[in-house]
């Protein structure tokens, strides 16, 4: 098993996930990509991943639901969470930081310079690397 | 004062008169009296000498009498004028003599007379136009289109206008009066702004308040307010309340608010794309030549995408200035829709749809505007192709006869619910479907296809089955 850390880009614009999964594949992740949310969650229920990184606005489930379930009925609670957003001032951003336990919230249009040295700095301590998280519930 | 001096005074003339008489009744009785004792007749003759006198006193009180008549009349008549409630100068006779006094004293009756009768008629004036006043304020006060309501210093009804019923949903307002408007108004609204209208402070400063009937604001948003009347300076003695509709306002706010929110996310998409793009080529100078350039095409779309949506805003602002004017010029169609088509034809590419276009092989020129046009079009095809899913099918054709070219958008699409389909080209309607609400988009661009169309003497219609597609035909005029 390689040390890379494993991302799941959850994002339904197509293009921004494609140039997201470029640049973290080039700084050393594994990158898995979801085109909405609903495919999101199958993938973090049935893989296992260090990172999520998020739209907010996404078909089906949206990021913040996505987030939601993440945390409540997965059970993922060290899963690292980014979210990425095209709203501003909507979004309670404090709030939702906290609930969900998020990393940060990117408002669009992001450096994807500030997101891979934002995911460069997370400090993983042992228990946390993907490999060693017990198995989790999964859904029916 | 010649009249002073020809008229002496009333003691005067009576001294004189009662002196004249009574020293003339004296004489004549001491005259007698010696007489009589001379001639020893006095004994005999004492009723004449006593009657003579007598007659002469009894005449000169007479004359007193007649003298002294007229002022007597008026004295009496000053006496009852002083003494009645009214002091009415009409209660007051004249004189029925024809002397100067008496002359004096109706004249200054007639000019007293008169004084009043002006008195009557300034009153009755100022009564009229009292009247008339206060009908009109009354008037202005029903007329408002704000609720206003009176209260006393407990907060119960005394006066309430017929905009304060008619938002209370009450055709009478007089029904309201002695009630407690807080209660009252309690009654209409929201728990949250049951809350707020409980919160009113007992200050005596203005209070304006937002309350909502529902938590839908389309049901209904009031401004409340509450003004203290001071009475006389010191105590609060009533209050005046005033309701005013402000839903249209709201609800114009908030779609101005969702719109400045699409707007931003549409803006703040592409944005997205070019920055993350740009900044992957500007980092990384060992990208493959390929990649590269499908990077830099990439840039270029997403440029091109915030390029018109720049257009449609300005497009936007236009119609809702009513300010979009047209420039008709003779127009190319075949030009112009090789143009729209391939604009569009990545789009449907990425999405892996039949992208078609038929056009007839002979169209007339038309007098059209080029630029909005083509935007109007363009609306319509990238709109077919947006709610189309992966590979569905979307065709354009147009058609022309001798009075009319027919631009004709079929997709196999989601389609439009029946209950949707009349509000579609209204400015800022999207549907409520959950495919539409994940595409995203301002629904303006049908307002702004049918505005344009409208603008050429033309139309656009509709035909729609939900899941099974739609057409969308925009009609111009031939010439």
């Amino acid at each position: 098993m390689s040390d890379a850390k494993r991302v799941l880009v959850a994002e339904d614009n197509i293009v921004l996930g494609d140039v997201i999964r470029f640049n973290l594949q080039r700084s050393g992740y594994e990158v898995s990509l979801a085109r909405n949310g609903v495919d999101a969650f199958r993938m973090l229920a049935a893989g296992r991943f260090d990172i999520l990184v998020t739209d907010y606005d996404m078909p089906g489930i949206d990021g913040e639901e996505l987030c939601n379930r993440v945390r409540n009925d997965l059970k993922l609670e060290s899963l690292r969470i980014v979210m990425c957003s095209a709203k501003g001032l909507e979004l309670n951003r404090d709030e939702l930081k906290a609930r969900l336990s998020l990393e940060t919230i990117l408002y669009k249009p992001f450096s994807i310079r500030e997101l891979t040295s934002l995911l460069g700095n997370l400090d993983f301590v042992a228990s946390d690397v993907a490999g060693d998280v017990a198995p989790q519930l999964l859904p029916n | 004062m010649p009249l002073a001096q020809r008229h002496r005074s009333l003691t005067q003339r009576v001294s004189e008169q009662y002196l004249l008489f009574g020293l003339s009744g004296l004489f004549c009785f001491v005259t007698a009296a010696i007489y009589l004792s001379w001639h020893g007749s006095f004994l005999k003759l004492i009723p004449a000498t006593v009657g003579i006198p007598l007659g002469l006193l009894l005449l000169g009180s007479f004359v007193l009498r007649r003298t002294s008549r007229w002022h007597e009349n008026i004295e009496g008549q000053l006496n009852r004028f002083s003494s009645s409630p009214n002091h009415l100068v009409s209660e007051l006779r004249p004189l029925p003599a024809t002397n100067s006094f008496a002359a004096g004293w109706n004249q200054l009756l007639a000019r007293g007379h008169e004084h009043s009768a002006w008195n009557g008629v300034e009153r009755r004036l100022a009564d009229a136009i009292h009247t008339q006043q206060a009908k009109r304020w009354e008037s202005v006060f029903q007329q408002l289109t704000d609720g206003i309501a009176v209260c006393d210093p407990d907060g119960r009804i005394i006066q309430m206008n017929r905009s304060f019923a008619t938002l209370l949903k009450r055709a009478d307002s007089e029904t309201f009066v002695g009630m407690d408007i807080q209660e009252l108004l309690v009654e209409q609204v929201n728990d949250d702004s049951q809350q707020r209208i409980c919160n009113l402070s007992s200050s005596h400063a203005t209070q304006v308040i937002e309350i909502q009937r529902s938590t839908d604001p389309s049901h209904g948003v009031w401004r409340l307010s509450r003004i203290m009347q001071s009475g006389d300076g010191s105590n609060p003695t009533e209050s005046i309340w005033t309701l005013r509709d402000v839903t249209q306002q709201k609800l114009a706010e908030k779609a101005r608010e969702e719109f400045v929110f699409t707007a931003t996310h549409e803006l703040r998409t592409p944005l997205a794309n070019i920055r993350a793009y740009s900044e992957t080529l500007a980092l990384a100078s060992d990208i493959p030549f390929e990649q590269q350039q499908s990077f830099y095409n990439t840039i270029n779309n997403e440029a091109t995408r915030l390029a018109r949506f720049v257009d449609e805003l300005l497009n936007i602002s236009q119609m809702e200035a009513g300010a979009i004017t047209i420039q008709k010029h003779e127009v190319q169609l075949e030009r112009l829709l090789s143009e729209i088509f391939d604009s569009q034809r990545p789009l449907a590419n990425e999405k892996k749809q039949a992208f078609d276009f038929t056009v007839a092989p002979k169209l007339p020129k038309v007098m059209a505007d080029k630029d909005k046009l083509a935007a109007a079009l363009t609306n319509l095809v990238s709109n077919a192709i947006k709610y189309t899913p992966e590979g569905g099918k979307v065709n354009v054709c147009v058609d022309a006869d001798n009075s009319r070219v027919l631009f004709m958008v079929e997709d196999s699409g989601i389609g439009i619910s029946a209950e949707d389909l009349p509000k579609l080209c209204e400015k800022f309607f999207r549907s409520g479907d959950e495919r539409v609400q994940s595409i995203v988009g301002t629904g303006l661009g049908l307002a702004f296809a049918q505005e344009v169309a409208r603008l050429h003497g033309g139309n656009v219609s509709i035909r729609s089955q939900l899941n099974q597609g739609s057409c969308f035909t925009l009609e111009l005029p031939n010439r």
